[in-house]
């Protein structure tokens, strides 16, 4: 059977512009196929760099700052039990301090660079240079503590430093806890803002879509006016197009994965600020036990919150500090596998370009250049 | 059809813009807002907020208050960032002498008016000048010194006019049994004020005005026999008191046993804002004139003088909504919700009626507040920071061990020979 349209076409005078309305046609499918293809590309792009660009800050500044801050606290907390420890067992006329107390000193001071280095909140870095001032304040009061060991002036010097960074209203917690609260709100900022709105969610879609009903529709219209059974490349760009879209869907997932990381870390944040750590439980205990032995006996005693702060501290056991301590680790843990999770499959961004490129510059061309070509120089 | 197409576009544009305009004038910041650093947190800045509530009700500008422990601390890193708060409350002209040499503070010259000024009591405006000829600050609240409190449920009010009269009062109480004075050295991160209290007051009573302004401008020595006297004197204070027990115990906790049976001490030498921790915590609440009451620090010299200290505003940032600010703490108005909010806030301002205190107590210190014959401000205070410092471990040292006095004068005095003449600041005791 002849075709009609090469027949035409053979007849044909010269003029650049399509004559016939199947012309135009095809030009107008072929334009809104490139340009609904471009979107489509441009949007997956979008959601992905969206999604990933977040995991990769997340995990690589914010929430590292975070555990950064509480590692901090966790080694003041620990180079105060030390420093304590020394001085109940009277190594401190020796050794000062000690070697641990110093160490996790210089610990929490690294840590406080590195959130510095990190620090992506607003008053983060004034927060630190004032913790730093506070730091130099509590390592002071211990080195006069240490300089007046064995004497009531000494325990003073060391109640007052443990008082700087335990006390309800200690200007040291006070800050962290100031400090910690800031990076939370730019991380849970940062996390709000790559996650899909219904309306972000329908830019992404409804491009999709729209490709997929041009690419039916052109394939109907080349059935009915060619009476091909099916065009391979626009089969092709529609396989693809589904390729695409749920590769794209993965950023979904990772958002999800992400936003269960957030809420992970923000439980982390939660039993940190609740619960009183091991160390700080052992350490507490130990000055308890030290301003007894100082305060017994001594004619007028040493007031009413010294002698709460030892009647509590000698009751409390630390049992529950040591599930605390375990559960944040193991929180800990949870937070860096969703954090993983959320970031595996980045690596597919780079290939988004790749099936928009194939469909773009290849498939829709290939699909449907011959015919426009048939048309080309027909009159109507 | 083309002159209706304009007149709706015109119509259009016009609305925009009319609702523009509304939203810019609704926003709650439309007067602006002004950031303000202190010390007081707690009751002191419920108490505090009040006074800013009302400020914000009357201006619309909006306060951004920031309390903390660490003031002097915070205030120094915000200035090295470059990020001052617009005005930050001090209770020490010696450390904000340091900023105003360094052309951080701004003259409050055309500020507070002249009948604001003359408002205050008349030692005031002096501090408020920092020893130069314009205003810097506005004290906001201020606390009466050199007294000495007691439990009338105890003991009837003790008839002391001296030094020697209060040692005997003390060794009375000694002889049957009682342990005299309440002391306790104990306030992280500045431990040691109470005894500096002491000593000054010492120094105030018993060898005048005068050799007190010598000594807190700098200008007499540490080693001098009358600054030795002063603490061998108190010597005598903590040797009854325990210096053990004063070492360990909290400054808000050492009044407490006075109000015991039978009382674990029954003198104690504080500050009017003594009053606020006296009462907190307590299931039964205290009343002042039963169970609590004062009596004047005795005096051998320069009777009727008091030590005073206050919370002073200063701008850091001038801004029409700092300066608005600055202008309304000065005001009778401002200052007269200070004390009727409790917290022991008392005004200097000779315009704030005594009836808005809570109490007779407070009442009785607010007419001594403004009846006084003299008024010295705190010596600490007036300091450079680097000798109050050292004034306050040296404090600590002696109560460990009295015997280094001498070793410890000398130390203070080579930390006074260090500081620049500048730093230090020179205020006349007055009225």
């Amino acid at each position: 059977m002849a075709d009609p349209v090469t027949a035409d076409a053979v007849a044909a005078p010269p003029p650049t512009a399509p004559k016939t309305t199947t012309g135009k046609t095809l030009w107008v499918l072929c334009a809104l196929l490139l340009v609904t293809t471009m979107v489509v590309g441009g949007m997956c792009w979008w959601v992905f760099q969206r999604v990933y660009g977040t995991v990769d800050t997340v995990r690589d500044t914010t929430a590292p700052a975070i555990l950064d801050v509480l590692a901090a606290r966790d080694a003041l907390v620990k180079a105060d039990s030390a420093a304590v420890d020394n001085f109940r067992s009277g190594e401190v006329t020796l050794s000062g301090p000690g070697l641990e107390y110093q160490h996790q000193l210089t610990f929490a001071s690294q840590r406080l660079v590195q959130v510095a280095e990190r620090n992506a909140a607003g008053r983060g870095s004034q927060r630190i240079q004032l913790l730093e001032a506070l730091l130099e304040n509590y390592s002071g009061l211990v080195g006069q503590a240490g300089a007046h060991a064995g004497t009531p002036l000494g325990t003073a010097d060391l109640w007052s430093a443990s008082h700087l960074l335990h006390a309800g209203d200690s200007p040291i917690l006070t800050e962290l806890n100031n400090l910690v609260g800031d990076q939370t709100r730019v991380l849970n900022d940062h996390i709000a803002a790559s996650s899909m709105t219904a309306e972000n969610l329908l830019q992404w879609v409804v491009p999709i879509v729209l490709l997929f009903v041009l690419l039916v529709v052109t394939q109907v219209f080349l059935r009915r006016r060619f009476r091909r059974a099916v065009n391979p490349w626009l089969l092709l760009a529609t396989v693809v197009l589904v390729g695409l879209s749920i590769v794209t869907s993965l950023a979904v997932v990772s958002q999800h994965r992400l936003e269960s990381s957030r809420d992970t870390l923000n439980e982390v944040v939660r039993l940190w600020r609740d619960q009183p750590s091991a160390a700080d439980v052992r350490g507490q205990q130990a000055l308890s036990e030290l301003m007894e032995s100082e305060c017994t006996g001594v004619n007028g005693g040493c007031g009413p919150t010294v002698d709460q702060f030892v009647s509590h501290h000698k009751s409390a056991g630390n049992t529950t500090a040591e599930i605390s301590d375990e559960r944040v680790a193991k929180r800990v843990g949870d937070f860096n596998n969703r954090i993983y999770d959320a970031g595996e499959n980045a690596s597919w961004k780079y290939f988004i370009p790749i099936p928009a490129g194939l469909i773009f510059f290849m498939f829709i061309p290939l699909g449907l250049w011959p015919r426009i070509e048939e048309y080309r120089y027909r009159p109507r | 059809m083309m002159r209706t197409r304009r007149r709706a576009s015109s119509l259009f544009i016009v609305a925009i813009l009319t609702n523009a305009i509304l939203a810019a004038c609704s926003t709650p910041d439309s007067a602006g807002s002004v950031s303000v650093l202190g010390s007081w947190t707690d009751g002191e800045q419920q108490s505090f907020e009040k006074v800013l509530k009302q400020f914000t009700l009357d201006t619309g500008v909006q306060v951004k208050y920031q309390g903390t422990r660490a003031v002097d601390e915070e205030l120094a890193s915000e200035m090295q960032n470059g990020t001052p708060p617009d005005i930050a409350i001090l209770s020490n002209p010696g450390g904000l002498r340091q900023y105003l040499n360094s052309n951080k503070l701004h003259s409050l010259d055309d500020v507070t008016e002249k009948p604001e000024r003359d408002a205050y009591i008349k030692q005031w405006p002096e501090v408020q000048r920092l020893g130069t000829g314009s205003p810097y600050g506005v004290v906001v609240k201020v606390s009466l010194k050199s007294l000495i409190w007691y439990n009338p449920r105890q003991r009837p009010a003790p008839e002391v006019r001296t030094w020697d009269q209060l040692v005997t009062l003390g060794e009375t109480i000694a002889r049957t049994g009682g342990r005299p004075w309440c002391m306790g050295m104990g306030s992280t991160p500045i431990s040691g004020w109470p005894g500096t209290d002491w000593i000054e007051d010492i120094l105030l009573h018993q060898f005048g005005t005068g050799i007190y302004q010598q000594w807190a401008s700098g200008k007499l020595s540490w080693t001098s026999e009358q600054v030795k006297k002063a603490w061998r004197e108190w010597g005598t204070i903590t040797a009854s008191a325990g210096s053990r027990s004063a070492l360990l115990t909290d400054w808000t906790d050492a009044g407490r046993p006075m109000f015991t049976n039978p009382p674990g001490c029954y003198l104690d030498h504080q500050a009017s804002f003594i009053m606020a921790s006296y009462q907190n915590g307590r299931k039964d609440k205290l009343k002042p004139g039963a169970d609590f009451d004062f009596f004047p620090f005795p005096a051998d010299a320069a009777a009727g003088a008091f030590k005073v200290s206050g919370d002073m505003a200063t701008m850091f940032n001038d801004t029409p909504q700092a300066r608005q600010l600055i202008k309304y703490l000065a005001t009778a108005e401002a200052q007269a919700i200070w004390p009727h909010s409790g917290g022991g806030g008392l005004s200097v301002n000779k315009k704030v009626n005594h009836d808005v205190y809570p109490d007779s107590v407070s009442k009785k210190i607010a007419d001594t507040l403004t009846n006084a014959t003299t008024l010295c401000y705190d010596a600490a205070d007036l300091m450079p920071t680097t000798m109050r410092d050292a004034f306050r471990h040296a404090v600590l040292e002696y109560l460990s061990d009295p015997n280094q006095l001498d070793q410890l004068l000398d130390e203070l005095d080579k930390v006074r020979l260090g500081i620049a003449p500048a730093e230090w600041l020179t205020m006349r005791c007055g009225h």
